[in-house]
């Protein structure tokens, strides 16, 4: 426990040496800051004591605890918390590692009576406190502004802090292990900051090709049920008895009932008006299996397309499962502080504009899918991502990567 | 029995210790040392002979390709002993944002010193190495020297039973050298093992009961100063400067042993006294007069570049282990 202690206590007085601790809690107080003086009204939008008319923010529109929980996850998790403080709290941890194995260094702690497995581990958790402890003042800080400008006290928020300490370690173990192969910081730093990068492309194109897949899926669905409603038309049509359109009433324009000739003159008339009525009824069944046929090679290439587009999904999907899902993991939060079905309602009232659609426009009988409903399902198919799924798969990758850290540290001659 | 005798009076008893880096670089050869309680031991050797990875196999700081050996009665590796040793490695680095009391206090709480203990010992221990009027100041504004006199605070933090010392004097001015070696002899009369690597021989001569010369990753002689230069004992005629020197010197002396002219100064190889009263008959029959008559034995720097010179070449064997 002493070693634990000293090692702890000399990982803050490390990072407090550091200005970039100071620095960051500085710049968390300056969002907070922020965040508190930003709040909305019946009227719109307000800063301080000014207000900005802007009816679509305003508490008709956004209840204000409902503002400030918006605002705490997609701009002070989203975007502070996420990217901002990530990066300075890389940037502050990054030397943590390569000045610990530095030459002279090392040799004086691994002499001591503490096994280098458990040193290891201790080093790195101190690393996470350190982050743990700016998160913790961030949120705390966050959770007394929605409390007393929102009206809303929300417990929920602390989860931010077991979040992005998470999101932080799956970066930290890739910083480590560069750190304990090649004991240089910048190297720690900039390929923690490359492999963050391609973690965001590979999520990124994981949820494009998801939406790309989705909007297929959702067309075919639609060409393959107006494709059936076609098949019932023609049948229906092709059913009914040979003399129903005459029998209907309905008089063709070209050929006129004669005034005169007597009994044969009008029998003459409705033979011609029956043939003329069949040849109607068939150029219009003909019609319809054209654009059956049309609508069936059209689902059929699209339904090749999709599947190929499928294919590549699980591709990219099967990567990102191995990989760490740092957004993912952060959206874990949206799910226990914001509503979805509120977050609708809260769309719907705001969003009069018409509806972008997917569409290739080469052909008027493509089904059209609102980009709307394309993300509804996309976010379902997100939120059907269970938290064991996303935090667990990440921590397995966090696991190998600590574990192959940790295994090349144990074994090293220093 | 016996044998569990001898260890125990042992602070260190290695045998067959050898390193091999990456299949190729064989530091270390098969090593057997044996260091007593309570003495200084001196590990003397070229640049590369392996003397730093032996005290860092004993500081589980490298793995050994083979050890059998024990420290303080533990074989070696064993982590809880090392809270028995202190350690001061060559070209340490404290970490720069700790004050001299802070980095007595970190590495003591690493050796699981209690904090009361910590408290106690750290003030007096910066007062025995000289550093009190330094001991809030940050590392990074210490000098070498000073650096390394907080080393050897650290080093004895936790009160070890055995104490290894990788050029403890490099940096060191001679008064802080000298400073070192009192504190060396201090931790002797406690009753502390002190096992120091240096280059630095005359300081180790003054103060070692002990030596081993390693050169190529192999111990070349081992044992004390007296027992390794036995049998290399010399006398030394000095003549005065007014005084000829005789033409018609002997050869050697009556017992045999040859007699070594270099300038006015007369070697014989030999420690017995009535054996060189005949060449003072003759230098005396010749009317020379002699300045002195002196006993001498070779020093550990002589020891030194005999260990390190090949025998069949004459050359100075080439620095590393190979």
């Amino acid at each position: 426990m002493i070693q634990t202690l000293a090692l702890l206590h000399d990982a803050y007085r490390e990072l407090n040496a550091k200005r970039l601790f100071w620095f960051t809690l500085m710049l968390s107080g300056l969002v907070v800051a922020i965040f508190a003086m930003i709040g909305n009204n019946e009227r719109g939008l307000t800063v301080l004591t000014w207000t900005l008319e802007l009816p679509l923010l305003s508490t008709k529109f956004i209840p204000a605890e409902e503002f400030h929980k918006l605002f705490f996850v997609n701009l002070g998790l989203g975007v502070w918390l996420t990217w901002i403080a990530m990066i300075l709290a890389l940037v502050s941890t990054a030397s943590i590692f390569p000045d610990f194995l530095a030459g002279g260094a090392i040799e004086l702690t691994l002499s001591k009576p503490i096994g280098r497995l458990r040193l290891f581990l201790t080093k790195y958790v101190a690393a996470l406190l350190f982050v743990g402890l700016q998160v913790g003042v961030f949120t705390l800080a966050s959770f007394l502004v929605i409390g007393f400008r929102g009206g809303g006290w929300i417990p929920a928020i602390f989860l931010a802090v077991p979040i992005v300490v998470l999101v932080f370690s799956y970066l930290f173990s890739i910083c480590v292990l560069i750190g304990t192969l090649w004991r240089s910081t910048i190297a720690a730093l900039m390929l923690t900051l490359l492999a963050w990068g391609l973690i965001f492309m590979v999520n990124t194109a994981e949820l494009g090709m998801l939406t790309v897949t989705t909007g297929m899926t959702e067309r075919d669905a639609r060409l393959s049920e107006r494709i059936e409603a076609l098949r019932n038309s023609i049948t229906q049509e092709s059913q009914k008895p040979e003399t129903a359109d005459a029998a209907s009433g309905a008089e063709p324009e070209a050929v006129e009932r004669p005034r005169e000739g007597g009994l044969l003159a009008g029998l003459k008339w409705a033979a011609g008006r029956t043939q003329q009525a069949e040849t109607s009824r068939e150029s219009r069944l003909q019609a319809q299996r054209d654009r059956l046929t049309r609508l069936e090679t059209r689902l059929k290439e699209s339904q090749v397309t999709t599947g190929k587009l499928r294919w590549w999904h699980g591709m990219i999907f099967g990567m990102k499962s191995a990989l760490p899902k740092t957004a993912e993991t952060t959206s874990i939060m949206e799910r226990y502080v914001l509503d979805l079905g509120k977050l609708k309602q809260l769309q719907a009232a705001g969003n009069n504009e018409p509806q972008v659609t997917i569409d290739d426009g080469t052909d008027d009988e493509t089904p059209r899918v609102e980009d709307r409903l394309i993300g509804e399902r996309v976010q379902e198919i997100l939120r059907s991502r269970t938290e064991w799924w996303i935090i667990g798969t990440s921590l397995a990758f966090e696991c190998c990567v600590l574990g192959l850290s940790a295994w090349i540290f144990c074994r090293r001659d220093f | 029995m016996t044998t569990k005798t001898a260890t125990s009076d042992l602070a260190l008893d290695l045998r067959g210790v050898s390193k091999t880096y990456r299949g190729r670089v064989h530091a270390l050869r098969g090593i057997d040392m044996h260091v007593g309680k309570g003495e200084i031991f001196g590990l003397l050797g070229p640049n590369g002979a392996g003397k730093s990875t032996l005290v860092k196999i004993l500081m589980t700081v490298i793995s050994p390709t083979a050890c059998s050996g024990h420290m303080l009665g533990a074989p070696v590796g064993h982590k809880p002993t090392l809270g028995r040793v202190g350690y001061l490695p060559e070209h340490h680095r404290f970490p720069e944002y700790l004050s001299g009391g802070q980095v007595l206090d970190f590495f003591a709480s690493m050796a699981r010193v209690p904090r009361a203990d910590r408290r106690r010992r750290a003030p007096e221990l910066l007062e025995l190495v000289g550093m009190s009027a330094w001991a809030k100041k940050k590392v990074k504004g210490y000098s070498k020297g000073m650096r390394q006199r907080i080393g050897i605070a650290q080093t004895l933090m936790n009160d070890p039973e055995l104490v290894l010392l990788d050029e403890p004097t490099d940096g060191v001015d001679p008064v802080g050298r000298r400073d070192i070696r009192n504190i060396l002899l201090e931790l002797k009369r406690r009753g502390k093992t002190v096992f120091i690597n240096s280059h630095l021989l005359s300081e180790l001569e003054m103060v070692c009961d002990r030596v081993a010369i390693l050169v190529q990753g192999v111990v070349a002689s081992q044992g004390t100063i007296e027992s390794l230069t036995r049998g290399q004992e010399r006398y030394e005629v000095e003549l005065a400067d007014e005084s000829p020197v005789p033409a018609a010197l002997p050869a050697a002396l009556p017992s045999g042993e040859k007699i070594v002219l270099t300038g006015r100064v007369l070697s014989v190889s030999t420690a017995d006294a009535v054996r060189v009263q005949p060449l003072l008959d003759a230098l005396r029959g010749q009317g020379a007069v002699i300045r002195s008559v002196r006993p001498t034995r070779p020093s550990l720097e002589d020891l030194f570049m005999q260990a390190v010179t090949d025998p069949r070449t004459g050359e100075t064997l080439k620095p590393g282990a190979g």
